[in-house]
């Protein structure tokens, strides 16, 4: 395969053309409404690509998840309302640095990180679309389980400034994840005969009230604040300084986020808390993560838009989606008439080709668009606490709603976000919750079918080759974080015996 | 800018106008002829799955026929049962069609939901597709004979994925195994996709799975169909044997289809009404275009003949989900 072989013309017509940059300016659009992500605004859209010809429709859709999966995170970084659990990993630091008086600079860390992100995950789709396929299938549930289980493992280990608390958070997420039908069995569990708990407790009402509502709530405490007053502050940009600063978490979260984005099942989410936690774990000062650290905003934001490329690989080379969004794109190729499976690289080289470079255009593109048009969110924080308030909990509401248009998921996030405030103030750990939340549906079932197609016999998880080299790396990381424990510890001793 | 301020006010007065003239029209809706306000289809899976698709499909076409706007409305949950409480606390008066597939008799039966058959009339249904049991190319299994045989030999070793608990493919595999009198294992995953991606991982012997599901993998040659579901040979697939011709009789046309429900208590001449849009729709050529895009067949099924199906299909399911516990 010669993807340089590619006959740019069929790129750079009016229809493909415009179909990236109204896909790109939708996207946006779309990611920024929490509530409503990547999978509702490839599903809106959808209707339009019918009257298209095969390469713009799907370069529209690819847009769109694109620039949805970036525009999550302004929401998040803005009024810190996260609608998606890519978005609230940016958070954790984005929010607090935007507080602090920077806007700007969050959603410049946040841009021209996903902006690298999208691009590595594009040269990886390019490049090495066929042999990730071929080992992503090869993944069976023993496998799915572990990666689980290193992802618990490094968010537990990592906050662990109370190691009980941090494990008492984990398990109250894991028991959210439980809520609902049992996927292997069918029979209802924790639902207290409510229609609306079958299936399960709503994600978006679990993030949204676990950081916004929450976060809305130690808010009421300074009602006249304002945390952005000077103008210059609210554009779109870092430095070069700032920009290096930050390029080895980018290129970590991009290579994370386009890997873990691959395997089907998994995507956006766990990769960008993967790269965060990686980050985190790595990092010289792991102690101003949380306080608006700018690694902490630019390796997850790189992860989520790595992802996308990485979860264009399954769906392109064997017609498998990995997630909604691409499930919906996948409907998409069908309306088209194009059957994807094994055979599509050979009978539709072209188009194919077409959206790995289309695909790399839409990125440049979220970069620009995207630099010009989210300084307008950012303005929202020029505005004093007793308006501000109003205007989170009006967009917290909505988008619980839209997102299931259930009034009870409302209710719940005003629950969890009344919970999550009690556990705020007593030091539980809310990313350690979340985390929880989003592995252990994944850990559950791939506990269940290893044990089930194994016959009861649990050493499927050792004696298979990928399993094994998965161990190795849970292995890796427990040393690596007993180590710089040590290191800590014997650091704090040697502080505290020069200070006496 | 006082000028400006007349123009905006004009504008608004307008709008407010307008926005009464459309509530105007909704008004005296009692003795007019069904349909004179749009319709709402109700789709109790999240958009772009493949029953949201068909009914969009469905919407845009039978717009004409109806001479109203249809609008589609996703409210996924609760394995369905959220769009279902919600059609049956709307006025039964057409105006509320919910979209469903044979899999709703079936976790109805499960006792997943808390509703019966008696919840719900079966309109009419679109689209069908037929099961099939395949493996991997390179299987040892060349037959369904030989697959039996081996399951005979292994009872509970096989380990056979499929899409869902209680759902088309979970009854399909129970069916197999019942009618071949054999004992295999069946894994459910979150979808068809999953599933197929563990039969080419090679982590699991076979796949039941709706036909459209594995066809890809068949035309590129890595994935062998053993057997179809339907009641005749499939023309994609002329020299794979039905279930039936292999001696289960009791695999007779397992079909998954798509269809529309309305809330027990609507008036016979408006369920005609939406019958015969329907029907017109299954005829329309854009249709047939969608249904062949997506390896689907049409298939139109309305009036007793669809509830005996309806009934047929709980009451199956709930003694075979009875005897597989």
């Amino acid at each position: 395969m010669d993807v340089f072989a590619f006959d740019f013309s069929a790129l750079f017509t009016l229809q493909a053309l415009f179909a990236i940059i109204f896909g790109t300016i939708f996207g946006l659009f779309i990611g920024a409404l929490p509530g409503l992500g990547a999978t509702v605004g490839i599903a809106l859209i959808l209707p339009v690509t019918f009257t298209l010809d095969p390469l713009p429709a799907i370069l529209l859709l690819v847009a769109v998840y694109q620039c949805a999966e970036y525009g999550g995170s302004i929401s998040s970084i803005v009024l810190g309302v996260p609608g998606t659990p890519a978005a609230t990993a940016t958070l954790i630091d984005g929010l607090p640095l935007a507080r602090k008086g920077s806007p700007g600079k969050a959603l410049g860390y946040s841009l021209t990180s996903s902006t690298i992100g999208g691009i590595v995950g594009g040269i990886i789709l390019m490049t090495l679309t066929i042999p990730l396929a071929n080992i992503a299938v090869k993944f069976g549930d023993p496998e799915f389980f572990l990666i689980g289980i290193v992802g618990l493992i490094l968010v537990g280990g990592l906050s662990s400034k109370d190691l009980p608390k941090s494990f008492l958070s984990v398990l109250f997420g894991l028991l959210l994840s439980m809520i609902g039908i049992d996927t292997m069995t069918g029979s209802a569990r924790f639902t207290f005969g409510s229609l609306s708990l079958l299936d399960g407790v709503s994600m978006i009402a679990v993030l949204i009230g676990m950081f916004a509502i929450s976060e809305v709530l130690f808010m009421l405490g300074d009602l006249r604040k304002r945390y952005v007053s000077k103008k210059e502050n609210l554009k779109t940009k870092i430095s070069w300084e700032e920009f290096k600063n930050v390029f080895k978490s980018i290129m970590k979260g991009s290579f994370i986020g386009s890997f873990v984005g691959v395997l089907p099942g998994l995507g956006a989410g766990p990769a960008s808390w993967f790269a965060y936690t990686e980050v985190k774990r790595s990092s010289k000062n792991p102690e101003d993560f949380g306080k608006g650290e700018p690694n902490g905003i630019a390796a997850p934001e790189a992860a989520n838009n790595g992802a996308v490329g990485g979860a264009l690989v399954p769906l392109l080379t064997l017609g498998l989606p990995g997630s909604p969004a691409t499930a919906v794109i996948l409907g998409a190729f069908l309306i088209q008439g194009i059957q994807l499976g094994p055979n599509v690289f050979k009978s539709e080289t072209n188009l194919i080709y077409g959206i790995f470079w289309g695909f790399l255009i839409a990125t440049v593109a979220m970069y620009v668009i995207g630099k010009y048009t989210t300084s307008l969110w950012a303005r929202v924080l020029t505005l004093q606490n007793y308006i501000l308030i109003p205007i989170i909990l009006l967009v917290t509401i909505i988008g619980v709603y839209a997102s299931s248009q259930n009034i009870f998921d409302v209710w719940v996030a005003i629950a969890i976000g009344v919970l999550a405030y009690i556990l705020k103030k007593l030091d539980f750990s809310l990313p350690s919750i979340i985390l929880a939340f989003i592995l252990g549906p994944i850990i559950e079932t791939s506990f269940r079918r290893s044990i089930s197609m194994s016959g009861g016999d649990l050493t499927v998880f050792f004696t298979r080759s990928y399993s094994q080299i998965i161990i190795g790396i849970l292995i890796l990381m427990l040393i690596a974080i007993f180590i710089s424990h040590r290191k800590q510890k014997t650091q704090k001793v040697k502080e505290e015996t020069k200070a006496s | 800018m006082k000028r400006k301020k007349l123009f905006y006010f004009t504008i608004l007065l307008l709008l407010i106008t307008s926005l009464l003239a459309a509530c105007g029209d909704n008004a005296n809706s009692e003795d007019a002829t069904y349909p004179d306000k749009s319709i709402s289809m109700i789709v109790p899976f999240s958009a772009g799955g493949p029953g949201d698709v068909m009914t969009r499909e469905v919407a845009s076409i039978a717009e004409e026929f109806f001479g109203q706007t249809v609008v589609v409305e996703n409210k996924p949950g609760g394995s369905g049962s959220v769009a279902l409480n919600h059609t049956i606390n709307q006025e039964a008066d057409g105006y509320t069609i919910m979209n469903h597939s044979s899999t709703l008799p079936q976790t109805m039966a499960s006792g997943e939901i808390p509703f019966t058959p008696d919840d719900v009339i079966p309109v009419a249904t679109m689209v069908s597709n037929y099961h099939v049991l395949a493996v991997m190319a390179d299987s040892p299994f060349q037959t369904f004979e030989d697959f039996v045989e081996y399951a005979k030999e292994n009872p509970g070793e096989l380990n056979v994925v499929g899409s869902n608990t209680n759902g088309a493919n979970h009854v399909f595999s129970l069916k197999v195994m019942d009618g071949a009198e054999i004992d295999f294992n069946y894994v459910a995953y979150d979808g068809g996709g999953e599933a197929l991606t563990r039969l080419l991982g090679g982590n699991a012997d076979a796949i039941g799975a709706s036909g459209e599901v594995v066809q890809q993998q068949v035309e590129a040659g890595e994935v062998r169909i053993l057997a179809v579901s339907s009641s005749e040979r499939v023309p994609l697939h002329p020299d794979i044997p039905t279930f039936k011709e292999l001696g289960l009789e009791n695999v007779d046309d397992e079909l998954i289809w798509r269809g529309f429900f309305v809330k027990p208590g609507t008036p016979e001449d408006v369920i005609e009404e939406i019958q015969d849009v329907l029907k017109s729709v299954t005829e329309s050529e854009e249709f047939a275009e969608y249904a062949e895009k997506t390896n689907q067949d049409i298939y139109f099924v309305t009036g007793e003949e669809l509830e005996t199906i309806l009934n047929d299909i709980y009451n199956e399911s709930k003694d075979l989900f009875e005897r597989y516990k």
